[in-house]
């Protein structure tokens, strides 16, 4: 039997409560991907990360721990599985369920990506800082479940550590956190004040050229939250086009884009697969680069990636262009 | 037989928003949804309406697989804000049927 979400839901709940994260990974994993860019701590205007990308490649091995657990149908397993909460509460269960299925590949490609958004931010010349291990996680998968209490309690955590460390402007990095910075925080805290805009956004609006052009033809996959919740649906295509980028539109694009499934991962990881695999077989029709500028799609949507068929990060694409 | 009442739906609003009133059934949310399930949304909104709380807890896990992709909001004629719709019934579950804080 697959673990039913009345026991997975508490869990979430009371790690983002007790631990800062749905999915508490080691700080140095979230902190790793700065190594030798030098940059400030703090400051007023900082590249927040949330963990997102990081959290990604754990994300990934908790699924496939318990795809291959597979706990037996009995009457002693749906009298034992309850008491999970309690364990976690007193022991973070998380790293048990990510031991050794961790692909560092894959966190070196994610980690990847920041440094990318990084380096890609300092060649237009904004001026940021990061707050290592005060860049926590913003809770956009507690806030989506519905998961209210803890997400509140959360949220007011991690503006009270922005407003005690004088951040002004948050730039981010994936969609999932800009829409719980814009949107839910504001819900919850009337005077969130703290300006909130994407690294993508940031780039369009400083007319980001790169130093040598990418003439590639890329087809794009639009993230949901980017393209329907925030209307950041021009900025990307506009970067793209500044260094000559083919653009390939699938049919359901932009406002209209197809999700990737990877909201339903953390419940669901079947159904999320099979949503994936219909939209990467929509995407490889048109080429055989795809763009995507969200750590989730990227996951889920290579997790059906078909043979000849490479799906990259933005970042990945627009570093090239900074050599 | 479905228990109707208006409890439910006082109980959702007082906490969120909920309003799937402007809601005329024309499914194109449901013929749009990416996960292909045919009670998602507008059938869920009509047990809502009704107040068959039974319903909805029945019906949770077709709650929990909602993408929260707005494929159905920005294609639905009436305007009808659809994900926090159900965002808002996750609360309720997680918080009055699960009892999570």
């Amino acid at each position: 039997m697959k673990l039913p979400k009345e026991y997975i839901l508490p869990i979430f709940a009371q790690n983002i409560v007790k631990r800062r994260s749905v999915l508490p990974i080691p700080v140095r994993s979230t902190v790793e991907w700065t190594e030798g860019l030098k940059i400030k701590r703090g400051g007023e205007t900082v590249l927040y990360t949330g963990s997102m990308y990081q959290l990604i490649p754990y994300a990934k091995a908790v699924t496939k721990r318990m795809e291959s657990m597979k706990l037996p149908e009995t009457e002693y397993t749906e009298k034992v599985l309850p008491f999970g909460k309690y364990v976690n509460s007193l022991l973070n269960v998380t790293p048990f369920m990510f031991l050794g299925m961790v692909s560092e590949q894959e966190r070196r490609y994610f980690n990847g990506c920041l440094r990318n958004v990084a380096r890609l931010l300092m060649s237009v010349g904004v001026d940021f800082g990061y707050l290592y291990e005060d860049d926590m996680y913003a809770g956009a998968l507690a806030y989506d479940q519905g998961l209210d209490i803890a997400f509140e309690k959360h949220a007011k955590r991690v503006f009270k550590r922005l407003k005690n460390l004088g951040v002004k402007q948050i730039i981010t990095v994936d969609p999932h956190t800009t829409e719980v910075f814009l949107h839910a925080y504001k819900k919850f805290i009337p005077d969130f004040d703290i300006e909130v805009k994407s690294y993508i956004q940031v780039l369009a609006e400083a007319n980001f050229k790169g130093v040598s052009d990418l003439k590639v033809k890329l087809v794009i996959h639009d993230s949901c939250v980017y393209a329907r919740y925030l209307g950041i649906i021009d900025e990307p295509r506009k970067i793209l086009q500044n260094v000559k980028v083919k653009i390939a539109e699938p049919k359901l694009s932009g406002e209209q884009t197809h999700c990737c499934g990877g909201p339903i991962e953390s419940l669901f990881p079947e159904k999320a697969c099979e949503i994936a695999r219909n939209r990467v077989d929509d995407l490889a029709s048109l080429g055989r680069f795809c763009v995507t500028m969200c750590p989730v799609c990227l996951m889920n949507l290579r997790q059906a990636a078909i043979p000849g068929f490479e799906i990259n990060d933005m970042s990945y694409y627009l570093a090239l262009t900074l050599q | 037989m479905i228990r109707a009442g208006t409890e439910f739906l006082k109980n959702l609003k007082q906490k969120d928003y909920f309003n799937a009133t402007e809601c005329f059934n024309c499914g194109t949310c449901t013929a749009l949804c990416p996960m292909g399930i045919e009670i998602l949304p507008r059938e869920l909104f009509r047990y809502v309406l009704i107040g068959a709380e039974e319903k909805i807890v029945e019906r949770s896990d077709t709650i929990f697989s909602c993408l929260l992709c707005k494929m159905c909001e920005a294609n639905c004629p009436q305007g009808v804000k659809i994900a926090e719709n159900i965002r808002t019934l996750r609360w309720y579950l997680t918080e009055r049927v699960y009892k999570i804080s």
